[in-house]
């Protein structure tokens, strides 16, 4: 029988940019998607600083996060590119390494709970791509992007736990965004890190070594706007960028969309119903200018 | 004296505290003991014949202190080991009960800052009589195994079951996007928190990492 599909919507989206979720909720509403929430669910954990922090603690917690999804009968779609990475990882280890599959279920079985593996994740990009279709997604558009827009995927989004085409979920990204009428345009520097997880180290690094040379490459194309499906990437540029300014560095400051916000206002949504009106001057001035 | 031998002594002796007696068979036996019973598991020792005092060791753990006690029983090294908190930084002392730790005690707590309650010497021994009261040569900060960069992390993980805090701004920008105000993490429940709890307990990180539920933060900044 087929499952369910809950999201798991991590922490920096429900927490920070409360938007995207409306965004998601209302795109998979529009294309007839059923998701349940996963109720009593925790932070993935967070791969950069809390997977570094202590393996066994981590696999723990992520697989008490997917045993609640087994446990409802339902696949995950994961709305955040680093959650994506900790419970595909995670669900991996848990197939592959039988001493830490035995450890991790000793915990579980400690709180009354067990993961068999039998759930599919997701990343929401890859389940719209599959599972709905770009076709399906392009006729139901009714407000069209219509501009150049340079993607920022995401390291994450690169990510794969078997040795394929490591591009394959950043192609379905751009697909489904030029099925929202866009154009996207490269810049060669898609596969640098916004900076985020440096920034916890070295913010003047992290923006002088990752954020900068984006936002040159990009200001010599004719993108109006970047489209993230990643909530710190998006939230690293769009903070960054005044921040690179007060570097004296001289760059443009451009838009900086989620996907799923970009779907939901080429889907009809108006941008105060996703509290766009709350961000930045150049992202408020965009989305305004196309879907106010 | 065998290490049964010693185990069977304790039982016998030590009415309050209990403890744990590991050997490897030979000569060496080592028995932990909470703190608070460090005198009476001493006094349990010292009824044993052929005892004599070796030393008191100290080893700066980054959160605690540990405190080794070695005793020499009929040709079997003992040690009582015993752990305080460095917050902390007192136990009792057992230099009126073996009278050769008095100057080991006074050498520790001056090179450690710990206190040993009921010490009656108060001049300095190893150091100079002029050293600051607050500076310690061997004592380290007070930190655990959480790196600087991970600790915010880590206290709003195992307090919330989130990376970031649940701040009221949240609960407001929510409340604005017509959500509800709380999204549907483990803390909106108290069972499901509760279980998320046991779990990290389990895995012993919480006691590692120096979390303390009841403050919901590090024992260190």
């Amino acid at each position: 029988m087929m499952n369910r599909q809950a999201f798991f919507l991590g922490c920096v989206i429900p927490l920070r940019f409360p938007g995207i979720e409306v965004a998601a909720r209302r795109v998979f509403g529009q294309l007839g998607i059923q998701c349940v929430d996963l109720e009593g669910y925790t932070c993935c954990p967070e791969p950069v600083v809390l997977g570094l922090t202590d393996r066994e603690m981590a696999l723990a917690i992520s697989a008490r996060n997917l045993a609640l999804a087994e446990k409802a009968g339902a696949d995950l779609i994961v709305l955040c590119n680093g959650c994506y990475e900790t419970l595909i990882e995670a669900d991996d280890a848990l197939r592959h390494d039988e001493a830490m599959k035995a450890r991790i279920g000793q915990l579980l079985a400690s709180i009354g709970t067990r993961y068999d593996g039998t759930i599919k994740i997701k990343h929401f990009i890859e389940f719209l791509h599959e599972d709905v279709g770009v076709e399906r997604i392009a006729k139901a558009i009714t407000r069209p992007v219509e501009v150049p827009v340079a993607l920022h995927y995401g390291c994450h989004l690169f990510r794969e736990t078997q040795p394929v085409d490591r591009w394959r979920k950043p192609r379905m990204m751009k697909d489904l965004v030029e099925a929202m009428g866009a154009r996207c345009v490269d810049y060669g520097l898609e596969e640098l890190c916004c900076g985020f997880p440096i920034s916890q180290f070295d913010k003047r690094a992290a923006l002088e070594e990752r954020l900068l040379p984006k936002l040159r490459a990009v200001g010599k194309t004719n993108a109006e706007a970047l489209a993230f499906c990643c909530p710190a990437c998006l939230n690293q540029f769009e903070t960054g960028q005044g921040a690179v300014g007060d570097l004296g560095a001289d760059v443009d400051s451009y838009p900086c969309v989620h996907v799923l916000e970009l779907l939901a206002l080429s889907l009809g949504a108006r941008p105060a119903e996703l509290c766009l009106d709350d961000r930045s001057g150049p992202t408020r001035e965009f989305v305004e200018c196309f879907w106010g | 004296m065998t290490e049964e031998m010693i185990r069977k002594l304790l039982e016998q002796r030590m009415t309050r505290g209990r403890f744990a007696c590991t050997g490897d068979g030979k000569r060496r036996v080592s028995i932990e003991v909470d703190a608070g019973d460090i005198r009476e598991s001493v006094l349990a020792l010292l009824q044993a014949e052929g005892r004599r005092f070796v030393t008191i060791a100290a080893v700066d753990t980054g959160m605690d202190i540990e405190l080794l006690y070695t005793f020499l029983v009929d040709g079997v090294l003992v040690t009582i080991r015993t752990s305080i908190r460095k917050e902390a930084s007192k136990i009792d002392t057992i230099a009126q009960m073996v009278p050769g730790a008095e100057f080991i005690e006074k050498e520790v707590s001056e090179l450690f800052g710990i206190e040993f309650v009921g010490h009656l010497r108060r001049t300095n021994l190893v150091l100079p009589d002029d050293w600051p009261t607050g500076k310690r040569p061997m004592r380290k900060p007070l930190v655990g195994d959480v790196f600087p960069q991970a600790r915010a992390s880590v206290e709003n993980l195992l307090s919330g079951g989130a990376s970031i805090r649940v701040a009221p701004s949240s609960a407001m920008k929510r409340g604005k996007a017509g959500l509800p105000k709380m999204p549907p993490l483990a803390s909106a429940n108290d069972d499901h928190m509760k279980e998320f709890k046991d779990l990290v307990v389990r895995t012993g990180f919480d006691r590692r990492a120096g979390f303390e539920w009841g403050k919901g933060k590090l024992r260190y900044k």
